[in-house]
């Protein structure tokens, strides 16, 4: 007679029994984790293990082998440059804990869905590029820590492909050996594409606006700096990322010198220009209507009376750009900024390395401005720039200026 | 006494060249430098969310010439050089309009530009 019951205690029964068999047959196995070595930095690349609608996670299953709190593997997203050597950091986990002994060593094997991506693997402890400093995937254990290096010179901006690693067992020399090959670890990479940026390469820009915000706050009599120089800071901070003196404006420190100036008499038609010589990814103009501002019956610092505050009308269409923009695009975007009608000229530098929570901050010549906080506020940082700008230019010229701003995401050639 | 006063002076005009290292070239106008390039005199406001500043005195030795970038010292004539207003009805950004037997300079503050002197044919 059947009896359900009976009948799924003797399944379970049979499962228990089953995996019992193969937790015997696998104590020669090899069963690691290889994953991101959160510890220690990577280089020329960005790691990503955020789960979010901006970047989806994919999971792996490990299987049964593994204990229950391995068998879900998060597989990293990473960006990694094109120029330069990426260098991932991995670490080697034990994937099963048994009672008894378990195998503790075995052979690494890493399979590049892209035969054009190079691939080589380096101790932890020696980065100095020396071939006896290499990571011998013959010979791993858990535990240890390594660098994964990708060279993807040879591919085009934006190329996807996923690396994955699979696990044996190498000659313990006690005459057994398992036959298991499983993959214990995946990571999906993509080449950093033309509009996005790696933190490696803003720090020379990061380095010329440390010098141009220390000079210009000095307020000098005379030279270089010693004029308004929003339009020349911003273009001097672009030129640097893209190592270029022809198209941007240069100068040069340390024998004072003007490299090259480029006509930046308007900052509008600046991004235009920056958008003609191939450095423009999209171009955004929002007009005054973005804002709306309330008449206040107050002196403010300027001398105005009445004074405007200002607020944002629409930020949905403000935030819906920038998510746009960004959207599925793990690292730094740059976005050269031109607010109420040409007045002043900066730039905003978005963190996308963490897509959960993408921040922003808005620099001038005096480097970091009183605007940043989360992407999802920007909105509240063009009113910060805005609203200084607007109230300082208007007991200067007798008129209440136009509310535009103007927006160039800025990309390699 | 007249060697005390002598050190006096010497002191005072010593230090006001380490100050300006511009020379006169027409009063309040036209200076130079150790190069001989020649720099107009101006007054700017500086706009800055925490620096700003008023009425600063500021040297200009780039010029706009037909959308080229170029210095100053390739347009002046120092000896005909004048200013001749301080404003334009039609734009409210001049601070400063100037000429020479040649050519027409206009000065101009705002909005972010560089170079901030525009150069036109007369």
């Amino acid at each position: 007679m059947y009896n359900p019951t009976i009948n799924s205690l003797r399944q379970q029964s049979i499962e228990k029994a089953k995996r019992l068999k193969e937790i015997l047959v696998s104590k020669y196995d090899f069963l690691p984790v290889v994953k991101i070595n959160g510890s220690e930095k990577s280089k020329n690349s960005v790691i990503s293990l955020d789960d979010s609608q901006n970047s989806k996670l994919e999971y792996l299953n490990l299987g049964n082998y593994y204990d229950e709190k391995w068998r879900k593997y998060p597989v990293a997203n990473i960006v990694v440059a094109k120029n330069s050597v990426a260098r991932i950091p991995l670490l080697v986990k034990m994937g099963y804990d048994p009672v008894g002994p378990q195998d503790g060593d075995g052979i690494l094997e890493f399979k590049s869905s892209n035969t054009s991506a190079k691939l080589n693997f380096i101790d932890n402890e020696n980065t100095d590029y020396d071939a006896e400093d290499k990571y011998d995937l013959k010979d791993s254990e858990y535990g240890d820590e390594f660098v994964l290096e990708i060279d993807a010179k040879a591919l085009s901006r934006g190329t996807e492909f996923t690396i994955s690693v699979f696990a044996s067992d190498d000659d313990d020399g006690l005459g057994k050996t398992s036959k298991r090959k499983g993959i214990c670890g995946k990571f999906n990479i993509k080449v950093v594409q033309q509009d996005v940026f790696l933190e490696e390469e803003l720090e020379k820009s990061f380095d010329v606006l440390s010098i141009i915000s220390q000079e210009h706050r000095k307020q000098p009599k005379e030279g270089e700096y010693s004029v308004n120089y929003c339009i020349q800071g911003a273009d001097r901070f672009l030129g640097a990322i893209v190592n270029n003196q022809k198209d941007f404006y240069a100068y040069d420190d340390e024998n004072e010198k003007r490299l090259n100036s480029p006509d930046l008499s308007n900052a509008i038609a600046r991004a235009k220009k920056i958008k003609e010589l191939g450095y423009g990814f999209d171009y955004k103009e929002f007009d005054a209507n973005i804002f709306g501002f309330q008449e206040i019956h107050n002196q403010d610092k300027y001398g105005n009376n009445p004074t405007r505050k200002l607020f944002l009308k629409n930020k949905e269409s403000v935030d819906n750009y920038f998510q746009s923009m960004i959207k599925n695009k793990i690292g730094i975007h740059i976005f050269y900024l031109s607010i109420v009608d040409g007045f002043h000229t900066l730039f905003i530098i978005i963190d996308n390395k963490n897509p959960r929570i993408p921040t922003y901050k808005i620099y001038d010549e005096d480097g970091e401005t009183s605007s940043k906080g989360f992407l999802k506020n920007i909105g509240a940082g063009l009113i910060g720039q805005s609203q200084w700008v607007y109230t300082w230019a208007k007991p200067k010229f007798g008129y209440w200026a136009k509310l535009n701003v103007s927006l160039l995401k800025f990309q390699r050639k | 006494m007249k060697k005390t006063i002598f050190l006096f002076i010497l002191f005072f005009s010593m230090s006001c060249q380490q100050g300006n290292p511009y020379s006169s070239v027409k009063t309040n106008l036209l200076y130079k430098d150790k190069k001989n390039y020649i720099y107009l005199k101006e007054k700017m406001d500086i706009a800055s969310e925490k620096h700003p500043k008023n009425d600063k005195t500021v040297y200009l030795d780039a010029v706009l010439y037909k959308d080229k970038v170029l210095k100053l010292s390739q347009f002046a004539d120092t000896v005909t050089f004048r200013q001749i207003g301080t404003k334009d009805d039609k734009d409210v950004f001049v601070k400063g309009i100037y000429e020479d037997k040649k050519y027409k300079y206009i000065f101009r503050d705002h909005p972010a530009s560089y170079p901030n002197i525009l150069v036109l044919d007369r």
